[in-house]
């Protein structure tokens, strides 16, 4: 029958990311089916209908899919109750035929919900409710649909994950893919449907291991998503594969070869249609192009990745874009508009029902880094300007570094300091020292050595506006973190190095404790804690 | 009241901020930075002078280059890197204070480095001017503990109590499985009553008894009985003092696992930092820790993880070894003018005396510029292989 085989036709085109020709295939099948008069493959037109308009982002496509799968299964559902006598005279399937039927298809529309909801309104707890209803729905009546609906759990499982990262949830995100690697890794693997799954998880957990700042761990699974696609022909697969290990190159510090990686991936993902990660491509441009000081062909650039962010609604996206933005009217010499675009940037981040501490802190951070570039510019001011730039980036540096101190694990303790910490806290005593702050260096220095140097700190560093929108999401959760920080020390045992917030620090017969007032302001801006409640400790020996 | 002044670095990327201070007038506080080029050159420049094996070199190789060709191998050469040091570590404002609290009796200067700064011989570092003072000149030089260690739950053992009670000797115990020539054979050389060391231990003896239990001075080298249990038990006994001679290991070379440090006691495990801590041994109020390398691809550069576990155990003052000292035998091997001269003995007999000190770290600054004096006068059998490789590690107002 020509109609199931051009259904299969169709869903390898979807697999192969060829959308325009998927649709207007299943579009051209409606009138056979209407002469054949069978609703279960009419179903399956939508329900695949509703795949492509979910990945092309046209979330009102899948809305009305899904209306279609949903009204025609109600119908079934009805004769199988025996509400609906009219219609069941008309039928002629089997009561099996029809239970086989609503299974299928409510599946097909659970997944559809829960990738909607994932993807379209990044409603993350409906998605993982919707999650929930398809994983449960066990039907064992049906084994011949097994397989399909475990392909619809690790497809809806890798939405929600990839979902959840678009929005800086990488720490919610883990056990998803902790579920997905293992289905990748259980799979026999070969065929098409399998290597489909593979192929896009790998390079969804790649991105999550570039994003947390595991790039070694990234690397394998990109490689291996990319040969995979690369075998059978799938060119925006194989694409975004090129695009995340670009994003690695760039964070380890290999400009030149996530140039040639983005400039390889972006015709298929412009050709494919796939919005966020055509704002990414541009986002790489604009970050090479300032590499090389070519300032208004960076400014042209992030503002086409701004354009698309907006047209997408992504609002941590485009707050990040205007941060990056930024730096090219602080090498214009620009500094208003350079504050103008962080001002719109945390109005952002204010209206984001998911913002964190965090995001807070490395945008007073960056408005720091501001004030730190107009007093360079403008010597006669300076001193005011950098006092401005201690009061924003000494709080920051503060709150971030204690929570590396909460870290039971040393691992994640250094990912913190590389990615997180390291970096604003080498701002703050590089504006406590251009301010000429004797008193304040100082205070910061015996700070940093009260921890003794026990625990590694990473060495290299690059500048500040090359991770000012591609910063790495800490894997640890902030908020968990931030209330760590806030109690009592933990109290490790036989370690070298104390966890938690350290009691206030005297460092000077003489004098009051350190910081008191940066101290403050971290608890204010942040809500962290970053000294313990106990009586002062003197550092003087 | 002698002045107390403090130097702290903090390594922040690509700069490392230092901070010096006199307690009590924090209104005279200097600041600077050192840049990561600056510090990396002191560094490397350091290398070449010390004896732990730099990129391919063998042990062999390292212990032979600083003998005999480093900077370390003559007065001259030495002084040109303790100036460098000098000038690319300290700012002239730092140096400015310092000269400025020169007194009678001298500051105690409490030195915290970096982590990177760990193995820099902070009392050698010279002045970059005419007169070239060295540090240990302008105060005695302390290395300071991290308040983070200093203010853990632990219960002081107190010099004052302790200090005609018996010192616990550890020499070169016999690690299971090593021949003496091997990795982590022997440090000292064969047992004899006649070395100097043996007489040293044996005039000690004719004072006070020590620990352990011998009935003559020969019979504390190379044990094979100093094990674990053998160790808390002596501790048990609440020696006033323990000296350990042998050899130590670095934490895998790996800095952030301080607690892996380790000494090797007459036990197939290395003792660590993490073990000393988790078995709670209750440390006497003064330690020296004088590590030693005869040969293996063993080093020792983070003294800090030990000192660190010994500070928690109770001690009060340490004095380590920044790097492994060569053994007499490799003394001998590559400086043919030393005859039977051995300056591994001579350290560790002037720490002991120090030890007996009531200000040990204070007497072993003293015994430190005694020998760099020799040193700058010519007489290489003062190697700063040393004298330079002593730091005293000093809390709860020890000095």
């Amino acid at each position: 029958m020509t109609v199931v085989s051009d259904l299969e036709r169709a869903r390898r085109l979807i697999f192969a990311a060829d959308e325009i020709a998927a649709k207007e295939l299943l579009l051209s099948l409606g009138g056979q089916i209407e002469e054949l008069d069978r609703d279960d493959l009419l179903l399956e037109v939508y329900a695949q209908l509703g795949e492509i308009y979910l990945v092309r982002t046209a979330y009102d496509g899948v809305e009305a899919c899904l209306a279609r799968i949903t009204d025609c299964l109600a119908t079934y559902e009805s004769i199988r109750a025996g509400t609906n006598p009219e219609l069941a005279a008309q039928v002629t399937m089997s009561d099996a035929e029809i239970d086989h039927i609503i299974c299928r298809y409510s599946r097909r529309a659970q997944f559809l919900r829960t990738g909607l909801a994932a993807a379209a309104h990044g409603d993350h707890e409906a998605a993982e409710a919707g999650l929930l209803v398809l994983t449960d729905d066990a039907e064992a009546a049906f084994p011949d649909l097994a397989a399909e609906h475990g392909f619809l759990v690790t497809y809806a499982r890798i939405l929600c994950a990839t979902a959840l990262c678009d929005d800086d949830l990488h720490v919610r995100s883990v056990p998803l893919w902790e579920q997905v690697i293992d289905a990748i890794e259980g799979m026999a693997g070969g065929s098409e449907l399998d290597d489909f799954l593979l192929v896009l998880g790998a390079t969804g957990y790649g991105r999550f291991c570039v994003e947390t700042g595991r790039l070694a761990e990234a690397e394998p699974w990109l490689q291996r998503a990319g040969a995979r696609a690369e075998r059978w022909g799938w060119k925006l697969a194989t694409a975004r594969t090129q695009l995340e290990r670009a994003t690695a190159s760039w964070a380890g510090g290999d400009r030149a070869e996530s140039q040639r990686l983005v400039h390889e991936a972006y015709p298929a993902i412009a050709e494919g249609y796939r919005a966020h990660d055509v704002s990414r491509c541009w986002l790489y441009f604009g970050l090479i192009s300032l590499s090389i000081e070519a300032l208004d062909d960076a400014d042209e650039r992030f503002g086409h990745a701004e354009r698309h962010w907006r047209e997408v609604e992504k609002p941590l996206h485009i707050h990040r874009i205007l941060l990056q933005r930024s730096w090219v009217d602080i090498f214009r010499g620009d500094f208003a508009a350079a504050a103008k675009r962080v001002a719109e940037a945390r109005g952002l981040l204010d209206s984001w029902p998911r913002r964190s501490w965090l995001q807070y802190a490395r945008l007073d951070d960056h408005l720091g880094s501001i004030r730190r570039a107009e007093a360079l510019a403008d010597p006669a001011n300076a001193a005011s300007k950098l006092q401005q730039a201690a009061e924003l980036k000494v709080p920051a540096a503060l709150a971030v570094d204690s929570i590396r101190h909460s870290m039971t694990d040393a691992d994640a303790r250094m990912r913190w300091a590389t990615h997180v910490s390291a970096r604003i806290l080498a701002g703050a005593f590089a504006v406590a020292w251009e301010w000429g702050n004797t008193e304040l260096v100082s205070e910061l220095v015996e700070y940093h050595s009260a921890r003794g140097s026990f625990s590694a700190q990473p060495q290299a560093q690059t500048a500040d506006w090359t991770e000012t929108a591609t910063a790495a999401v800490p894997v640890d959760t902030v908020d968990e973190y931030a209330l760590v920080a806030a109690g009592l020390p933990l109290s490790g045992g036989a370690a070298l190095t104390r966890l938690g917030p350290l009691p206030p620090l005297q460092m000077d017969p003489t004098t009051a404790p350190i910081m008191n007032r940066y101290r403050a302001l971290a608890f204010e801006r942040y809500g962290c804690e970053v000294t313990a409640d106990e009586p002062a400790w003197s550092t003087w020996p | 009241m002698a002045v107390t002044l403090v130097l702290r670095f903090a390594d922040v990327g690509i700069a490392t901020y230092a901070s010096l201070r006199v307690v009590g007038e924090p209104a005279r506080t200097v600041t600077w930075v050192v840049t990561e080029s600056d510090l990396v050159a002191a560094l490397d420049q350091l290398s070449t002078a010390l004896p732990d094996p730099r990129a391919s070199e063998t042990v062999r190789d390292a212990v032979e280059r600083a003998i005999a060709t480093g900077p370390f191998a003559a007065p001259g050469t030495e002084q040109v890197i303790a100036r460098t040091l000098g000038a690319q570590l300290l700012a002239p404002a730092a140096w400015q204070l310092l000269i400025e609290c020169v007194a009678s009796p001298r500051a105690a200067l409490f030195v915290s480095p970096s982590a990177r700064l760990a193995r820099v011989p902070w009392s050698l570092l010279a002045m970059p001017n005419e007169d070239g003072y060295r540090l240990m000149e302008l105060a005695d030089v302390l290395m300071a503990a991290p308040s983070n260690i200093i203010h853990s739950a632990r219960t002081p053992a107190d010099w004052a109590e302790r200090r005609h009670g018996r010192p616990l000797l550890i020499l070169d115990p016999r690690v299971p499985g090593q021949r003496p020539d091997s990795g982590l054979g022997s440090v000292l050389g064969r047992p004899s009553a006649e070395t100097a060391l043996a007489q040293h231990f044996t005039g000690l003896m004719r004072r006070r008894a020590v620990l352990p239990d011998v009935s003559s001075s020969v019979e504390l080298f190379r044990r094979i009985d100093a094990d674990r249990p053998w160790l808390g038990r002596q501790l048990d006994r609440q020696p006033s003092r323990l000296l350990f001679v042998g050899h130590a290991t670095a934490a895998d070379g790996d800095v952030g696992h301080a607690d892996r440090a380790a000494l090797h006691l007459a036990d197939e495990r290395p003792l660590t930092a993490a073990d000393l801590m988790s078995a709670k041994l209750p440390m006497p109020p003064r330690i020296a820790m004088m590590a030693c390398a005869s040969g293996g691809d063993y080093r020792f550069d983070e003294a800090t993880g030990l000192v660190a576990a010994m500070v928690l155990g109770g001690a009060q003052l340490v004095t380590a070894t920044l790097w492994s000292l060569p053994t007499a035998a490799g003394y001998r091997q590559f400086a043919p003018a030393a005859g039977d001269h051995d300056p591994m003995a001579e350290a560790i007999i002037a720490v002991d005396r120090a030890h007996e000190d009531p200000d040990a770290g204070r007497a072993v600054n003293r015994w430190q510029r005694e020998q760099m004096r020799r040193w700058r006068d010519g007489d290489t059998s003062a190697s700063p292989l040393y004298w330079a490789a002593l730091a005293t590690f000093a809390v709860d107002g020890a000095r």
